[in-house]
C-alpha cells in the first residue's frame, strides 16, 4: 500500500541509545557546540535525575546540572573513552554534587563529618512529624531524608553503587555506609506506610 | 503468628546484615527461623525489599526549564590562560613589600592629615597670609608620587611618618592626663624594643620575608600609637 500525502506515516528513525552519541562526544570534544547540545539533551535528564535526588532540591538541582554541562564541557577534552561517556558523566556528576556540599559546608563554617553532616532532617525515631498526610510517593520521601541517608541510599538503591564504591566517594567506612542504607530504607517504610 | 519481643528486637538490630548478606551461616538460619515464624518481622523486611527495588527503577526526571542557553552563555565565555599572566607570577614572592609599600603610603597620608589638623594654628591668633606668596608645599600625595619614584624603602617611609606624628605628640604631652602619659610612655617603650629587635634580626637575614613583614608590623603599630595619642583629649 502507498501511503497518501494525507496518512500519518510513521517515523522508523533508529531509536538512539545513550552509547550511540559517541560520534557527538567526539566532536564536542573537539569544541563543536553544536554536538555538545546534542550531547546534553541525550544525557540532561539522566544528570538531572541524579542531581535531584542526590539534593532533594529540584532548583538547586537544575543550578548544579549546568555546572556539570560546564564542567564536561571543559573536560570532555580529557575524555578518552576508556569507560563509556554516560559512565564518565555519571561520576562527574556526582563529583560535583558532592563538591557542591564540601563547600556549602565550609560556608557555613562547619567541617565535613565524616560519616554524615546532619541536617537538619528528623531523625529516624522522631518521624512522626507529619511529612504527608497521605501516602507519600517516593520522590519526595527520598527528598525528605537526612542528607547523608539520602545520598547513600541514592548511590546504593537507586544508582546501583557498591559500599565501598560510595564509601570512597563519601569518605566513609562500608559499615557506615550500610548503617546508612538502612536508616535511609527504614525511614522510607516509615513515611511511604503512613 | 508468634511475637517474642526478644528475638523481634534481634531480627530488627540484625535486619541491615540480613539483608546485605553479612550474616554468619548460623545468625542467617536464625534469622529465616525467625522470619518464617514472624508475620511482623517478615512484613518489614517484605517492605524494605520493595523499597530497594522500586529505587532501582525510578524514572528519569525533567527539570523544569530548559537549562541549554545558560550553559550555552557559560562554555561561550572565553577562558583567560593564567598563563597569559606571568609577570603576575613572577612578582607574587614581591608582594609582602608591596603591600608594606602602600600600607606605608596610606599611613603617610593619614599620618600627614593627622599632623596638619593638630597643629593647624588658630585662625584668630595667625596673621593673614596671601596665599600665593607662600612657597608651594607639596601635598602628602604629591610627597608619595616623588617618594615612591625614588623608590624609597616602606621602613623609611614609617620613619619618617613616626618622626612627623612625634612630634606631634611631644607637644601634646603636657596637656594629656599623666597616667595616660604613664601608659603611652609603656607601651612606646615595648615597641621602641620590638623594632630594635626586629631590626636586628632583618640585619642577620636581610632576605626574610618573615622578618621583613615583622617588622613592618611593628612600626605600624608606633605609628597608630602616635596617631591614636595625636588625638587624645586634652586634660580637663
Amino acid at each position: 500500500m502507498t501511503a497518501t500525502a494525507t496518512e500519518v506515516v510513521p517515523i522508523r528513525a533508529p531509536i538512539q541509545t545513550i552509547e550511540d552519541s559517541g560520534t557527538w562526544v567526539t566532536r564536542a570534544a573537539s569544541g563543536d557546540r553544536h554536538a555538545f547540545e546534542h550531547v546534553y539533551r541525550t544525557h540532561l535528564n539522566h544528570v538531572f535525575s541524579l542531581c535531584v535526588r542526590m539534593t532533594g532540591d529540584r532548583t538547586r538541582a537544575e543550578e548544579l546540572t549546568q555546572d556539570v554541562f560546564v564542567r564536561a564541557w571543559e573536560k570532555l577534552p580529557t575524555f578518552r573513552g576508556e569507560s563509556a561517556f554516560s559512565t564518565w558523566l555519571h561520576r562527574l556528576t556526582i563529583n560535583v554534587v558532592l563538591n557542591e556540599r564540601r563547600v556549602d559546608v565550609r560556608e557555613r563554617g562547619r567541617t565535613v563529618s565524616s560519616d554524615d553532616d546532619e541536617d537538619s532532617a528528623p531523625p529516624a525515631s522522631s518521624t512522626s512529624q507529619p511529612m504527608h498526610a497521605e501516602k507519600m510517593d517516593i520522590e519526595r520521601a527520598i527528598a525528605k531524608l537526612p542528607k547523608g541517608a539520602r545520598r547513600v541510599f541514592v548511590l546504593h538503591d537507586v544508582e546501583g553503587f557498591t559500599h565501598e564504591e560510595i564509601g570512597t566517594m563519601l569518605g566513609v567506612t562500608a559499615g557506615g555506609c550500610k548503617a546508612q542504607l538502612h536508616r535511609a530504607r527504614l525511614l522510607l517504610r516509615e513515611a511511604l506506610t503512613r | 503468628m508468634t511475637y517474642d519481643k526478644h528475638h523481634c528486637d534481634l531480627m530488627c538490630e540484625r535486619l541491615a546484615a540480613y539483608l546485605e548478606g553479612d550474616l554468619t551461616p548460623a545468625d542467617q538460619a536464625t534469622a529465616e527461623r525467625h522470619l518464617a515464624e514472624c508475620a511482623i518481622c517478615a512484613e518489614v523486611l517484605a517492605e524494605l525489599r520493595v523499597i530497594a527495588a522500586e529505587a532501582a527503577t525510578l524514572p528519569l526526571l525533567a527539570p523544569s526549564r530548559d537549562l541549554w542557553s545558560e550553559i550555552e552563555a557559560r562554555i561561550s565565555t572565553p577562558l583567560v590562560s593564567l598563563g597569559s599572566a606571568p609577570t603576575a607570577v613572577r612578582r607574587a614572592p614581591r608582594r609582602p613589600l608591596h603591600f608594606a609599600m602602600a600600607a606605608a603610603a596610606l599611613i603617610a597620608v593619614s599620618a600627614g592629615t593627622t599632623y596638619l589638623v593638630v597643629t593647624r594654628p588658630n585662625p584668630a591668633s595667625t596673621p593673614v597670609v596671601n596665599v600665593a606668596q607662600q612657597p608651594a608645599v607639596p601635598p602628602a600625595t604629591a610627597l608619595l608620587v616623588s617618594r615612591s619614584k625614588r623608590e624609597i624603602s616602606a621602613a623609611r617611609v614609617y620613619d619618617s611618618e613616626i618622626m612627623m606624628l612625634d612630634s606631634v605628640v611631644q607637644t601634646r604631652r603636657g596637656s594629656l592626663d599623666p597616667k595616660t602619659v604613664a601608659i603611652i610612655e609603656q607601651n612606646l617603650k615595648i615597641i621602641n624594643k620590638a623594632i630594635i629587635e626586629s631590626r636586628a634580626a632583618l640585619a642577620k637575614d636581610p632576605r626574610s620575608p618573615l622578618l621583613s613583614n615583622q617588622l613592618d608590623n611593628v612600626l605600624g603599630s608606633k605609628v597608630e600609637l602616635l596617631r591614636t595619642i595625636a588625638f587624645l583629649p586634652t586634660q580637663s
